[in-house]
């Protein structure tokens, strides 16, 4: 056993070290597939000091470090080659609740949803509800900022971070923001929120509680196709609604989610289905209904349906929820890509995306945050086929060369990661990257967090090297 | 240095030569780049004399900060003017940082959206953003960091950068768009923004109820959870204390949150603009006083009240957004200090206004506590020739 490991074992206890190669396959990618990178050791802290053991254990053995959540990243962000991976799975305590404050202070390994489970009893709810929210941790949420059906009102992670506890590249502890949100100094709360594991560990956040809604009313909406459902779409937001969320399932995907475990009694032949849900004063609700209801009739709707009951509710929403899931019948693979375009451009973006998977030869569907003009492009593969990975790749890439033209950016929620940080410079100068690596460098100086992730190696032109991003390897084989 | 050696050096640059008044230090010049080109080859010459600026807008808030280090010149953003993309059916903007709220508020307003800035009229997009204060409507609008989803920044080399874009939901890269606001332009001056603005409310209602001294923070942190609620002022008059309320949004849900509040507290009709009275009193500071403003949690928001009014200060608070503001008379300054920091307990205070000679030796950012080194770090790693705003800010940076 190497010194690094016997220091790792000495930080956390036997059981928490990990670094037999069976016991590192689970930690060879996150969401993202396409590739695998080997740790050198995965570590399973419990508490704030042995995260701060085990990074000063990694800064003697000049080892680098990768925090990770659940591993439900989709953007391989929460991988690296030869690093020591800090798991906060066990990092798991609700610490406080507090109706009063609506505050909840949180571990970095509590489950999304099981925070809003914690705290519905005082009629308040965690808001940020990404779609892996039953699985993935609210230090993966704050890592990448992440989003959700009901980020279009709510809006994403960042506005529901107040303060957070971090352990920095150096071992030293810092507490960032307050329980009110106000702090005095920079903001940076918000710089650490989507800074996706560089900047240091996160090993407490206190979060904002926010009230349930007095009522929700949920429309499904039936469309010949999917570009009329994004011309409804940007006929709500012109028209001033702010509905909770706004969800767009397109025709493949609700065949695949018919076919599966999740049907939800949808139409196939229909083009696209559009979900809306409102919430609010229960007063203000029908009004908004029926502008809703008129707006999607007017840009083609066959049908709009509004959930009578609960279950009817959560019947509508499995065909959402249910979409990635339901994806694993079309193929071994799911490439969930993710981009953002004006919502006015949804439309010609739509098509030009549909184009480019017919184009490749490619299983693309769409299931995306129409109301945030947030796309996710999914493209069914097998790895196993080098011809279609490399289709799958040169596919995503001029996806994001399409979103970026319209004015849009090359991601909305999943991260930058390893998987796009060669394609920053599509977006940004390099005087603006460079003010990014000031950031950086003031919380991590000697790039030991999480490296090789967000920013590109300076002057690297926008080319997809699969190499690089470790897509030469095959995960878990 | 005179901003004379620059003459001849940076192009279209108006400069008003008339001294302005920065807490004490007479500044002799005023500098009006035509545009964000303009900025950023002043800064870049100025940087490489060793000269300081102070990036202003309309300088209504041009008080707001600890006492200047050194200063040069005013450096204006108040040219940098006009929205230049405005899609109504988008609901986002792009706007100059030199443009006046009122301004911007009436162009989007005029196609039914409202600008989540809650300041004076008069005050400048850019300077409510390097600010990063608030009126009470944040607390049904957001806050400013919020609003913003890309800033186009000119830092202290002249360099000119980008953050953010102007999609409504982004996680391209470390969002220093949350770093700019509210740094007071110490990292960069602010010559842009894409904003998020939201729809405008069919409907708003202002509503008063009278409370006892004794029950004023409960009513208010009551009320203040209410759907459809805007703003809540709890404000102290001669006639007592007072909550006031602004509902907004549909009709029928005002409605009947009004009628709720009438029959449930007793409260009373009242003008917006009497509401909009109110919640103006929070700008305003006489010569021979001092402005405290505390974030203090709701738990404590009742015993930080009446530590401040029995210490003597004349109070305001936004219960929703856990803000008091607090007055204290010149001759009370040296227990205001102590007294706010023991009223603010584990919570933040600010000192923003105060006559200069008070501020002399004093932060008026309250205490940062471990984050002090970052934030000094931060500073060093953008503007390390201290050239933008120098000992103004937080940690007198």
């Amino acid at each position: 056993m190497s010194a690094l490991l016997r220091d790792l074992e000495s930080a956390v206890g036997i059981g928490g070290c990990l670094w037999r190669p069976e016991e590192l396959l689970p930690y060879e990618c996150d969401g993202l597939t396409l590739g695998s990178q080997q740790a050198a050791a995965v570590v399973l802290p419990r508490s704030r000091e042995e995260v701060q053991a085990v990074v000063r254990a990694c800064r003697r053995h000049r080892v680098s470090f990768v925090p990770r959540g659940a591993g439900t990243g989709l953007s391989g962000g929460a991988v690296a080659h030869a690093a020591v991976v800090i798991e906060c799975s066990r990092m798991d305590r609700i610490r406080e609740v507090d109706a009063v404050d609506r505050v909840a202070v949180v571990e970095p390994g509590v489950v999304n949803a099981d925070l809003s489970k914690a705290v519905v009893h005082l009629g308040l709810h965690y808001a940020p509800d990404p779609s892996s929210q039953l699985a993935c941790t609210l230090g993966g949420n704050f890592a990448e900022n992440s989003g959700g059906p009901h980020t279009l009102k709510y809006g994403a992670t960042s506005r529901h971070v107040l303060g957070l506890e971090l352990v920095l590249p150096d071992g030293e502890v810092v507490e960032l923001g307050s329980r009110t949100g106000f702090a005095t100094g920079y903001d940076l709360v918000g710089a650490v929120v989507g800074s996706e594991g560089t900047l240091g560990v996160v090993t407490a956040g206190t979060v904002r509680l926010t009230a349930i809604p007095e009522a929700v009313e949920t429309l499904l909406a039936i469309f010949p196709d999917v570009v009329s459902a994004c011309r409804a779409v940007t006929g709500i937001i012109r028209k001033g609604l702010l509905p909770a969320a706004l969800e767009i399932v397109d025709q493949r995907t609700i065949r695949a989610v018919e076919a599966s475990v999740y049907a939800a009694g949808l139409p196939t032949d229909a083009g696209a289905v559009l979900l809306v849900e409102i919430d609010g004063p229960a007063e203000d609700l029908a009004g908004q209904v029926e502008a809703v209801r008129g707006l999607c009739a007017s840009e083609g709707a066959s049908r709009v349906d509004v959930a009578r009951d609960d279950a009817e509710r959560q019947r509508f929403w499995r065909a959402r929820k249910g979409a990635f899931g339901a994806m694993g019948r079309l193929a071994p693979d799911l490439y969930v890509h993710d981009a953002v375009v004006p919502r006015a451009r949804l439309p010609e973006v739509l098509d030009a995306v549909c184009e480019i998977g017919d184009r490749y030869r490619l299983k693309l569907s769409n299931v995306f945050h129409a109301g945030d003009g947030n796309l996710h492009p999914n493209i069914s593969f097998d790895r196993r086929d080098a011809d279609e990975l490399a289709r799958v790749l040169a596919a995503g890439e001029e996806i994001l060369r399409t979103c970026v033209a319209a004015g849009g950016v090359i991601t909305g929620e999943h991260g930058v990661g390893s998987e796009k940080r060669d394609f920053m410079g599509l977006v940004f100068s390099e005087d603006d990257l460079d003010a990014m690596r000031r950031l950086r460098s003031v919380f991590d100086p000697d790039a030991v967090c999480n490296p090789d992730k967000v920013l590109p190696t300076p002057h690297f032109c926008a080319e997809a090297n699969p190499k690089a991003r470790g897509y030469d390897r095959v995960p878990f084989e | 240095m005179s901003i004379a050696a620059l003459k001849g050096r940076v192009g279209d640059v108006l400069v008003e030569h008339e001294a302005v008044d920065v807490d004490g230090l007479a500044v002799c010049a005023t500098a009006q780049p035509a545009d964000a080109d303009g900025i950023s080859l002043l800064l870049r010459h100025a940087s490489e004399l060793g000269m300081a600026a102070i990036p202003c807008g309309s300088r209504t808030q041009i008080a707001y900060g600890n006492l200047p280090q050194r200063a040069d010149f005013l450096l204006s953003t108040q040219r940098l003017c006009g929205v230049d993309d405005f899609d109504p059916g988008e609901g986002v903007c792009h706007v100059a940082a030199g443009t006046r709220l009122d301004a911007l508020r009436a162009q989007v307003g005029a196609h039914g959206w409202r600008v989540p800035l809650d300041l004076p009229g008069p005050c400048s997009v850019g300077g409510a953003l390097a600010t990063g204060l608030t009126g009470p409507r944040a607390q049904g609008m957001g806050l400013p960091r919020d609003a913003v989803l890309g800033l186009e920044v000119v830092h202290a080399s002249g360099t000119r950068t980008r953050c953010g874009a102007r999609v409504v939901k982004n996680v391209t890269g470390y969002d220093l768009a949350k770093l700019y606001t509210g740094s007071l332009g110490t990292l960069g001056v602010l010559t842009a923004a894409w904003l998020r603005l939201q729809p405008a409310p069919a409907a708003e209602r202002a509503l008063e109820i009278p409370v006892a001294f004794a029950d004023a923070v409960q009513v208010a942190l009551e009320v203040s959870g209410a759907a459809s609620l805007q703003a809540c002022v709890l404000s102290t008059t001669r006639q007592g204390p007072r909550v006031w309320v602004e509902l907004a949004g549909d009709a029928p849900g005002v409605e009947a949150r009004a009628r709720a509040l009438i029959r449930d507290y007793a409260a009373r009709e009242a003008e917006l603009a009497d509401f909009e009275e109110v919640a103006q009193c929070q700008h305003g500071c006489g010569e021979r006083e001092l402005r405290f403003r505390l974030a203090v949690p709701p738990r404590q928001l009742a015993s930080a009240w009446s530590l401040l009014a029995r210490a003597g200060a004349r109070l305001l608070a936004h219960p929703g957004l856990s803000l008091v503001y607090a007055w204290f008379g010149v001759d009370a300054a040296e227990s205001a200090f102590v007294e706010v920091a023991e009223a603010a307990g584990a919570g933040q205070w600010w000192c923003e206004a105060a006559p200069s000679r008070i501020k002399q030796g004093r932060d008026v950012f309250g205490d940062m506590g471990s984050r002090l080194p970052l934030v000094r770090a931060l500073k060093h790693s953008f503007d390390a020739d201290a050239v933008l705003n120098p000992g103004r800010f937080a940690g007198r940076i």
